[in-house]
């Protein structure tokens, strides 16, 4: 799995080579625009982490000209602004995810995970979180290795759930996700799936826990 | 539009012409009247003079005085002339014709000026004169002489058009100038429209906005020149908010640079060795980093309120950002928001940072396992309750000040964030409020203007 680093500040380049390193990846880093530009062209990264303040130009006009080249590998966009105008602005850039510096070498890592499962990404099709493992081709749940059973929609909020891992899922999203135009969900549709599906990770004895953020949605985390 | 709004530019400039007009009517009737009674008198005067003076030469201390043939013979008046001569006890001495004589002695004279009369009336040949009685040196000590020209109609119709006209001027005056005003105030308008639509520009001018510049065609010279002084003003306004602009933006990115170099060096550590202590010191350090940036845009006015957005979509978000925080800090968030978008006019990025402020204060002081609640309610209030010791009340408004800290409070931090939220709210027409909930724990109320 090979990394690209576009960043001009070498400890932090230091830095995220080192986390991203122990977590398995093999990290290139460049410190200029028009490093990233050429490396991006020359060798088929699975995915790249940019810098928006670079020396010779905006990161942002870096991922613009990749993008329009038709390079279509994940982009986290790392930013020390906190304007919400810019994240925005990076989103719409086609970056694939952000993060404010400072930031957690953990989150990075999980987010760069995260976006590598993505449908078509490079890390495959199953899913990992503490003990608890998701094939998502194989639809099939393990933890420590061993296999449970889930109802079908358990397994589609476990999906959604695990794909935005340690961040909060909003109850819309799953209820639109669960359920096709036509089909009105039960109003306590979501929470009684949730509550099975929690259920059955405590007996089985899974690291993972759902917590319910009231008002707004359910996040997975490891405990 | 009002219109002539007192302590107006308008009001002065219609008052100032009226009173010009005023002065300048009366001026000019008067130097009309003047001009026109002198042509009309001035002739007649002159003759008038000079015969009298005639007169009184030809009276000499022991010759009798002449008679009115003899005076006509030797060229000292006119053969129409009639005039009578009185010494000063008032006994006339000479005179042209009795009737004449009898009918100018109830006449009151003004000295020296020509004055139209009528005599003989009373015979029913009237016969009217224009006369002046003058004091003259003579042979017999001073006299009086009032001499008379019959009346000459060329003159009478002058003087009949300047009385008809000094009657109708009597009311056409003021009309005159009334309608002088209107006309002057509308053109006095006209003339300032373009500097109304200049203030209208001035007013529009806001931090986020300085780019504006004032346009300087079409307005009168004088202030051109002032609103290209105003100008050159904003130039240097503009300057000031670059510079604070792009400190605070270079001190961000200066700041936190090395801030993600220590957490992610200690991150990669932790393995080895317990970095907990120092990771909490780091996580410290990035709050009061982050709130010295907020103060610090706060305190240069570069804050674009301008912007519309929903209340609850922004408070929903927060919560959802902050959520894995809390429960990773063993403490849960719920949220509680209204039906309907609730928009309001302000800046978003700052009502955020005002609720993750409030929301991280709560999250601080309450107990583990409890939950801190975030509600938006449909009059634009947001109101986050948590579940620990309360506030002091005797601390009253003073925990929104900068910097303070209760006595009692073993928390860190540098009591930024709750100024932070009182400034962000005072910047929004809002205010922020607290009070300690009946059934224990502290709620504060971020109250958004129904209209901001």
């Amino acid at each position: 799995m090979r990394l690209l680093i576009v960043e001009d500040e070498q400890r932090i380049v230091d830095v995220l080579k080192d986390g991203l390193e122990s977590a398995g990846f093999i990290v290139d880093a460049v410190n200029t625009a028009a490093g990233a530009r050429n490396a991006l062209r020359d060798v088929p990264y699975d995915a790249a982490i940019l810098d928006l303040g670079l020396p010779d130009g905006d990161g942002i006009e870096v991922l613009k000209s990749v993008r329009s080249h038709g390079v279509q590998i994940p982009v986290l966009v790392l930013t020390a602004r906190d304007a919400i105008e810019d994240r925005v602005c990076g989103l719409d850039a086609g970056a694939d995810d952000y993060l404010i510096k400072p930031f957690a070498i953990q989150e990075l890592v999980s987010r760069i995970k995260a976006l590598l499962r993505r449908p078509g990404g490079a890390l495959g099709a199953v899913l990992e979180a503490g003990n608890l493992a998701f094939d998502t081709i194989g639809r099939e749940v393990t933890v420590s290795g061993k296999p449970f059973n889930l109802s079908r929609r358990e397994l589609s909020i476990l999906e959604i759930l695990l794909r935005r891992f340690g961040r909060v899922v909003p109850k819309d999203i799953l209820e639109e996700k669960l359920y096709a135009f036509d089909q009105e969900p039960e109003s306590n549709a979501v929470s009684v799936h949730m509550h099975h599906l929690r259920r059955k990770l405590k007996h089985e004895a899974a690291t993972v826990e759902v917590h319910t953020v009231r008002g707004i949605g359910y996040l997975l985390n490891d405990q | 539009m009002k219109i002539l709004q007192p302590g107006s530019l308008e009001l002065r400039l219609a008052l100032r012409l009226g009173a010009v007009f005023l002065v300048a009517t009366i001026m000019a009737v008067g130097l009309f009247f003047y001009l026109g009674d002198r042509t009309a008198s001035s002739l007649t005067r002159q003759n008038l003079f000079a015969e009298a003076d005639e007169l009184a030469l030809s009276i000499g201390d022991d010759r009798p005085i002449m008679g009115f043939d003899q005076l006509v013979d030797s060229g000292v008046i006119e053969p129409t002339t009639a005039y009578v001569i009185r010494d000063q006890e008032g006994n006339s001495l000479a005179f042209s014709d009795a009737g004449f004589e009898a009918s100018v002695r109830d006449v009151s004279w003004s000295r020296g000026r020509a004055q139209y009369f009528t005599v003989g009336e009373n015979n029913g040949q009237a016969q009217a004169y224009t006369g002046l009685a003058t004091r003259e040196n003579s042979g017999r000590g001073l006299v009086t002489v009032i001499v008379a020209e019959p009346y000459n109609p060329e003159n009478a119709i002058l003087d009949k058009m300047l009385d008809e006209f000094a009657k109708t001027a009597t009311w056409i005056i003021p009309i005159f100038i009334l309608i002088t005003l209107v006309v002057g105030v509308a053109a006095i308008r006209g003339g300032l429209k373009s500097l109304l639509e200049t203030s209208a520009q001035v007013a529009s001018i806001q931090p986020e906005s300085l780019s504006v510049r004032l346009e300087t065609t079409g307005l009168p010279l004088e202030i051109a020149s002032m609103v290209a002084a105003f100008n050159q003003a904003l130039d240097r306004v503009e300057e000031g908010f670059e510079v604070q602009r792009r400190f605070t933006a270079n001190a961000a990115h200066e700041l936190r640079t090395p801030l993600t170099v220590i957490s992610g060096a200690l991150e990669n550590w932790s393995e080895q060795v317990d970095t907990t202590a120092l990771s909490r010191d780091v996580e410290r350090m990035n709050r009061l980093v982050n709130q010295l940036l907020q103060v610090a845009r706060l305190d240069s006015g570069i804050l674009d309120l301008s912007e519309e957005f929903d209340l609850n979509s922004c408070a929903k978000d927060v919560v959802q950002h902050m959520a894995p925080l809390a429960i990773n800090n063993q403490r849960t968030l719920a949220f509680k928001g209204t039906e309907q978008p609730l928009n309001i006019r302000g800046s978003r990025p700052a009502v955020e940072d005002a609720l993750r402020n409030l929301i991280e204060n709560a999250l601080i002081h309450t107990p583990m396992s409890t939950e801190v609640s975030v509600i938006v309610t449909e009059e634009g209030l947001i109101e986050i309750r948590d579940q620990g010791p309360g506030i002091d009340s005797a601390h009253g408004s003073r925990i929104f000040e900068r910097f303070f800290r209760s006595p009692t409070n073993k928390s860190p931090g540098a009591g930024l964030g709750l100024a932070i939220v009182s400034e962000v709210m005072k910047q929004h027409g809002g205010t922020v409020e607290y009070c300690n909930c009946p059934e224990g724990g502290a709620c504060f109320y971020m109250k958004f203007g129904a209209s901001s």
